[in-house]
Formats: C-alpha cells, structure tokens, sequence
C-alpha cells in the first residue's frame, strides 16, 4: 500500500532535527519552538485573509490556487465521501462556494499541518498509524458533535491536531522522545505519563505552543492543552468534546496514537456536553461508518 | 440468533441484510437497517467511498467460534482497558464496547 494524504500538499518544508541540541526542558522549550519552521507562506495568508473576515472569497482562492498541491488537495477532499456532495466539484471557485469559509479555514488548517509532517518513520513512531488515530478522533469529535449541538468542522479539526505535540516531539526532538518512548515501555504507562517522567511536561504542552506560534483558533488550542485535563477548562466545549472522541476512539482501536493503553474518562465532561452512555453507545457505529469514509483521508 | 458486525464491502455478497443505518458524513440515512444489498446498492455505496457496513447474520459461528470470538474481543479490551479497572465509569465503557462488537442490543 502507497500511503499519501489528501489533506495535505506536497511537503514543503521537510521535518528535520538538530542533532547537536541540548536535551529539552521546560525552560529551553519555549525558545525551541519559536525556532521551529512555520507553515507554508500561503497557508499561512489564506488562513489570515479568512480571519480578517473581510476578503472576498475569489481572492482567497485565487491565493490558494497559487499553491497547485494545496488547490489539487483541497479539490480532492471535498469530492471525497467524507464531504458528500452529490457532484462532483471541478473548480476552486466551485469548492469554495460549496464549502464555506469557515469549511475551507478548517481545511487549509488541517492541510497546512498535515503537510508539514508527511508520512514516514520517526524512530519507534509510525506517523500514519499515528493520523489514523488523529482523523479517528476528528470523526468522533465530529460524530458526538452533533449529538451536542457543537459546529462539527471545528470538532473534527480539534480531533484531527489534538496530539500534535507528539508528532512535533517525534519529528524534531527524536532524542528526547527516544527517552520518553523507553520510559513508556519500561513503566508500561500512556505516553503523557512518560512525557512527565522523562521531560517534566507532556504533549499537550507542546501542542498547545506549537499552536500558539501557527496562531490556531483558541478552541483548537485549547482543546490541545487540555484534552487530558478538560476539568481545568469547564467552559471549553471543544477540549471535553477532544477528551471523549479520543477515548471513544481508542476503545474503537482505530490507529495508534503512542501507546496502546486508554486513559480514564472524565464522566463530567461528558456530563458538561449532555451526552449520555445511550448516546456513546449510538455514536460507536456512526464513528465507524464515518471513518470508513475518512480513511480516504489517509491513504490511497 | 442474529448477530451484527461489520464487514468489508468488497467481501459483501448481494442478498446479505444491513443490520445498521448506513449513513453518509451529514448524518443522513443512505440505507436503513434491515435493508437487503443488491449489486447495484452495492456499487453505489462503493462509488460513494464507504469502506464497510454492519450486515446482520445469521450466526455463522459454532458455539465454540463464537466463545473463542467473545474471548478475543474481551482480551483485547482487557489489554488496553488495563490500568483503569478500578475506575467505574471506565468498567461502564468496557462493558458498552465489549457489547457493540459482540454485536448485542443493550
């Protein structure tokens, strides 16, 4: 099987480490990520022109199309079962007007992140094991959210990136995640717990400033912080939502997000987004049957 | 008895019986359960990129098939569910997988 991912463009810049790098602490990780590359130049604006609100939806796709991968992307997404549109959809013009702005910002998003880590093989961490996951949890996010009356685009991206950190320590700082990857299979524990042993914070921290420095919405970044925590953020719908679909999504098995075990479930988020075990229970077969549809997402 | 489960559309054979709603990203019902699949509901569903429905079936498994399938489901769970036995909620939600891919109606 040849992996490829419709969301993303064609790597621009490639992940690489610096191997000669002190290890990372608390202390230097603010400065590391500000070092780190930013996303694509036109991602980058596109996302800007749509914030601003402002920019007519012809310019913003005249600005996409300067980005032929990111254009063919995005063209091969919203004619995938994943969007459901009954045509097909041959223009950008076309694609934009179907999707939305805020359809298309959430695209751009996920397509700008995923193409900056294409697949392949950090040492011990398969990346399209670990987008299996991430799409997994954006489908759930996406599938509770309509239970609980929440936009389901902004759930799906929040799912889609809530683990980011990881693939950013895994792809930058692979000496330190080696250390965190023994840790996790010597003491037989998630992957955050090791990240706490080894490095004295964890993935959502690094996620969260990654994101912060790509200027994500809050609630994405958010819901990064604290998909683990969502008790410290009650007013946050999108982080408890985050925390459910990854549990949900690890009880369905569906990819590999680091290590094979499912944390506790926090009944209260659950109870803050009204959603009840019959609703779980409901939402089991639509998660799978969505996924199936998302796949396409991650390979060809 | 009937069970439930999902299968691979390229392995569905025309005849068989949905046993879930297949539905496509908005949520909207493309087939309802109980429905029968022909090879053109087949190959629509194939155009429109579902991977897999969920087929009721007679029980195809012998008494022993499906004790060794129970046994696999449950120690699968048991594996990843390991450091969160004694977390109630967490025993509600074992239980509530264990039963969707048995494929019982709770």
């Amino acid at each position: 099987m040849t992996t490829d991912f419709a969301f993303s463009p064609q790597a621009e810049s490639g992940t690489t480490a610096n191997p000669k790098r002190s290890p990372l602490t608390r202390a230097t990780l603010e400065k590391e990520i500000q070092q780190l590359p930013a996303l694509s130049v036109i991602v980058t604006e596109v996302l800007t022109m749509i914030d601003r609100g402002d920019v007519e939806l012809v310019v913003i796709m005249q600005k996409i199309g300067q980005d032929q991968a990111l254009a063919a992307r995005i063209l091969r997404v919203v004619n995938s079962p994943f969007y459901g549109f009954s045509r097909h959809i041959g223009s950008l013009k076309d694609a934009g007007m179907m999707l939305g702005v805020h359809t298309l910002y959430n695209i751009v998003m996920a397509a700008g992140i995923m193409g900056h880590f294409p697949p392949g093989e950090d040492q011990g961490f398969d990346r399209l094991s670990f987008w299996q996951h991430a799409i997994g949890t954006g489908v759930a996010a996406k599938v509770l959210a309509g239970h609980c009356g929440l936009h389901q685009e902004t759930a799906f991206t929040a799912g889609l990136l809530h683990d980011i950190g990881k693939l950013v320590m895994a792809a930058y700082f692979p000496a330190d995640f080696d250390r965190v990857l023994a840790a996790r299979n010597a003491q037989d524990c998630l992957l955050k717990d090791a990240e706490q042993l080894v490095l004295g914070f964890d993935h959502t921290l690094v996620g969260a400033k990654v994101a912060q420095k790509w200027k994500l919405p809050v609630a994405i970044i958010e819901a990064i912080r604290h998909h683990h925590t969502p008790d410290l953020v009650t007013d946050r719908p999108y982080t408890a939502l985050v925390h459910v679909a990854d549990i949900l999504c690890r009880g369905l098995e569906i990819g590999h997000g680091g290590d094979m075990l499912i944390p506790a479930l926090d009944v209260a988020a659950m109870q803050r987004l009204g959603l009840g075990w019959e609703v779980l229970r409901a939402a089991l077969s639509e998660i799978e049957a969505l996924n199936a549809s998302a796949n396409l997402m991650a390979e060809q | 008895m009937k069970t439930i489960c999902q299968q691979p559309l390229d392995r569905v054979q025309p005849g068989e019986t949905l046993g879930r709603d297949v539905l496509d990203a908005q949520g909207n019902r493309l087939l309802a359960a109980g429905a029968e699949l022909s090879t053109k509901t087949l190959a629509q569903l194939q155009r429109r990129g579902i991977k897999s429905v969920a087929l009721s079936q007679e029980n195809p498994l012998s008494v022993e098939q499906q004790e060794t399938w129970r046994r696999t489901v449950e120690q699968q769970l048991a594996l990843r569910f390991r450091k969160v036995q004694d977390h109630p909620p967490m025993q509600q939600l074992q239980v509530l997988l264990r039963d969707y891919r048995l494929g019982k109606t709770i």
